[in-house]
């Protein structure tokens, strides 16, 4: 066709033209994707932050806690029932620890502000729409006191310090976090296998076994194959497992049954862990759940992607806002620069284009011709430009800046005692506040790129229909006077 | 026959009282199969009445009748037809497309017909050949002479085997020699293949070419005959 070839003499011979108008719109089209890919990594680095608390393999956690903030005086009657159930062996009194001056060791399991359920409430909830699977999770205070009966003894101690102006210097207390864990479940519930990084998870027969948190194992000089005490039972520790970032996980995992039968609580649980079919159910999942079980708080992913903050909460939000601005002002100004560059080649080819007329050419045939030159440069702006974009976004990757994620306390009370409130976060203890540095990456796919070209042909549309117009108004008599 | 008849045609530029009148109520009948040349100083109207004539332009009253068709109320797509099929230009800037080859340029006009490319190159480079330029038809304009551009117009202008060539100030931007190099064929297309070429120049050494000469003084014709010898121009000339 004479057309394509005219069109490929026209980008050949007027190179400059060419490059200047196609690099308008590369440099518009190469800021869309380097921005993109710069949005996508930073996506990608906030999936990096919540995936250790997700990647439990959680999708919503579900708790019953009682809103304590206020302290115990300000809960009503039946709440405080509630909490006097849950925490019943809490006040430990001395006079029964034996006579003055004997050794004794007692350890009570406190729930705090968690209520517990029936295990039975697993079942309700799996047969809900949209869930896949759910485990039954206990998470609780083991507080242990020890130390020598007083000569003054019978005031009752409450188990941890707040309740009555602290311990007599003779008795110590130890707070530990125990969380049970149904060991048929290895990739849901307070922990998972995939967060075992030394040793192994539990075994499937009912030898005591522990999995302790390894910051704790770290302060406590616990290796696998030690053995660590819960109330008296020495649990033979088999592996080590790392906590994700912010959450305050428990200290020791030990099986769900055993740990129900040591704090005599058989049959109880305080927090459900739920996976949803697909991460589009989980919305629907989460309302339901609240609506089945009422005063049941759920957790689920979005509650934590909300916590995450630092400098790359700010970068994400800096690319949403700044980032889309930009990119909308860049392409205006390629489209324009395009624009003017083809409205300033027609008005320069004026005698050109009267000249086409004059020799026959009909007047869609001349305007096809400026358009194609144009939707031409487009398409070599849009190659440029995605070069322009794949080179920005390799740069940002080979850079790679580290920017800092923070994932928030979760806005829940702790409990009586001061301590971290167990269960209500995150398949995990309560998310507490912690930091990770992440690298940034900016990935490029193929849409992405295509998308690129496609707007610079976009760009080079617009440039075409405004210089076609242009031409398509030349009156030939009018173009042939023309003065170059 | 008359080919092309104007009819008090007028062609005023601007409006109200700023209007300049190029063509005046022009009467002027041209037969097909002659070589005429219309002459006048400049801003006699002369190129307007080329444009009028080659419907690149609607005359402001009158009527321009192409075999009795008057062109004024023609479309605007059957004019750019009629240019195709039937009318061939040839300017004085020569006009070539600066980024095409001079074979590319000759098959420009080709192009509205749709020809195979096949068609169309080997019809681009016989016309090329007919001019004398067969061995430049891969050079671009920049490339080649004055003279040599003027010919890749007129093979272009002949490209689609016109009735009506219409040259204006062919020779103006030539040497004597080339310009008359050009003249002699112009004059030889016209023996030969029997178009009819109207020739618009201010040089009536020129126009003595053309064995019918008309003269424009202020938009209207003032003269309306046979040319002069070129003798006698030239001897008018010293």
């Amino acid at each position: 066709m004479f057309y394509i070839s005219y069109i490929a003499s026209e980008l050949r011979r007027r190179k400059g033209r060419t490059l200047l108008t196609a690099l308008g719109l590369a440099v518009g089209v190469g800021l869309v994707v380097a921005v993109s890919a710069l949005s996508a990594g930073l996506d990608d680095a906030q999936d990096e932050v919540l995936e250790p608390l997700t990647g439990v393999g959680t999708d919503i956690s579900v708790t019953r806690p009682i809103d304590a903030k206020g302290g115990f005086e300000s809960l009503s009657k039946r709440e405080r029932r509630q909490l006097q159930d849950e925490n019943g062996d809490a006040r430990i009194g001395l006079t029964n620890q034996g006579d003055p001056g004997d050794k004794f060791t007692t350890t009570s399991f406190l729930a705090t502000t968690q209520l517990s359920f029936p295990a039975s409430e697993v079942d309700e909830v799996a047969s809900l729409d949209g869930v896949k699977s759910v485990a039954a999770g206990l998470t609780l205070n083991a507080t242990t006191v020890s130390g020598t009966v007083p000569e003054d003894g019978g005031q009752d101690q409450p188990g941890v310090p707040s309740g009555g102006g602290g311990p007599p210097d003779n008795i110590d207390f130890k707070s530990t976090s125990v969380s049970g864990v149904d060991q048929a479940q290895k990739s849901l519930g307070a922990i998972s296998a995939a967060q075992v990084s030394k040793g192994n998870w539990f075994s499937q027969g009912d030898s005591r076994e522990a999995i302790v948190n390894t910051s704790y194992a770290n302060r406590q000089g616990i290796e696998v194959g030690d053995t660590v005490m819960v109330k008296g039972k020495r649990l033979k520790v088999v592996g080590l497992a790392t906590s994700p970032l912010g959450g305050q996980a428990s200290d020791i995992y030990m099986k769900l049954d055993q740990l129900q039968q040591l704090a005599d609580r058989k049959d109880r649980v305080n927090t459900l862990y739920v996976r949803a079919d697909s991460a589009d159910a989980v919305g629907a999942v989460s309302r339901e759940i609240e609506q089945t079980f009422a005063s049941s708080e759920v957790t689920d992913a979005q509650d934590l992607a909300d916590r995450v903050g630092g400098s790359l909460q700010d970068a994400k939000d800096l690319a949403g806002k700044l980032g889309t601005a930009l990119t909308i002002v860049a392409l205006l100004a390629a489209f324009l620069i395009a624009s003017l560059l083809t409205l300033s080649s027609v008005t320069k080819r004026t005698r050109e284009l009267g000249t086409l007329k004059a020799i026959g050419w009909p007047q869609r045939k001349v305007v096809r011709q400026v358009t194609g030159e144009a939707l031409a440069q487009g398409a070599l702006g849009g190659v440029l430009g995605a070069a322009i974009g794949v080179g920005a976004a390799a740069l940002i990757t080979a850079v790679g800046p580290e920017l800092k994620a923070t994932v928030a306390e979760a806005t829940q009370a702790s409990g009586p005692g001061g301590g971290p409130p167990p269960g209500g976060g995150f398949g995990q203890g309560a998310v507490q506040a912690g930091s990770e540095l992440i690298k940034l990456t900016a990935p490029v796919d193929a849409p992405l790129l295509l998308l690129a070209i496609g707007l610079a042909l976009l760009g080079g549309l617009v440039a075409g229909s405004v210089g076609g117009l242009r031409a398509a108004r030349l009156r030939p008599a009018d173009a042939l006077r023309h003065i170059d | 026959m008359t080919l092309i008849k104007l009819n008090a045609v007028t062609k005023i530029y601007g409006e109200g009282a700023t209007g300049v009148s190029a063509v005046d109520g022009v009467e002027l009948r041209i037969d097909d199969g002659e070589f005429l040349a219309i002459v006048g100083p400049s801003g006699s109207g002369k190129t307007t009445m080329l444009q009028l004539l080659g419907a690149l332009d609607r005359p402001t009253s009158g009527e321009v009748l192409f075999e009795s068709t008057d062109m004024a109320r023609m479309s605007d797509s059957e004019l750019a037809r009629l240019r195709s099929t039937t009318l061939g230009f040839i300017f004085q800037q020569f006009n070539l497309i600066p980024t095409l080859t001079a074979r590319q340029n000759v098959e420009a006009a080709l192009a509205p017909r749709g020809l195979p490319a096949a068609q169309r190159h080997g019809r681009a480079g016989h016309l090329l050949g007919q001019v004398g330029l067969a061995p430049r038809a891969d050079h671009l304009p920049t490339q080649l002479s004055g003279g040599e551009q003027q010919r890749v117009a007129i093979a272009r202008a002949l490209a689609n085997e016109p009735r009506v060539l219409l040259a204006d100030e062919p020779t103006g931007n030539l040497d004597t020699t080339t310009g008359e190099e050009i003249m002699g064929l112009l004059q030889e297309l016209w023996r030969s293949s029997g178009l009819t070429i109207v020739l618009v120049t201010h040089d009536r050494a020129i126009a003595a070419a053309a064995p019918r000469m008309v003269r424009m003084r202020d938009g209207r014709i003032e003269g309306d005959g046979p040319s002069e010898p070129v003798s006698a121009v030239r001897e008018e000339a010293v």
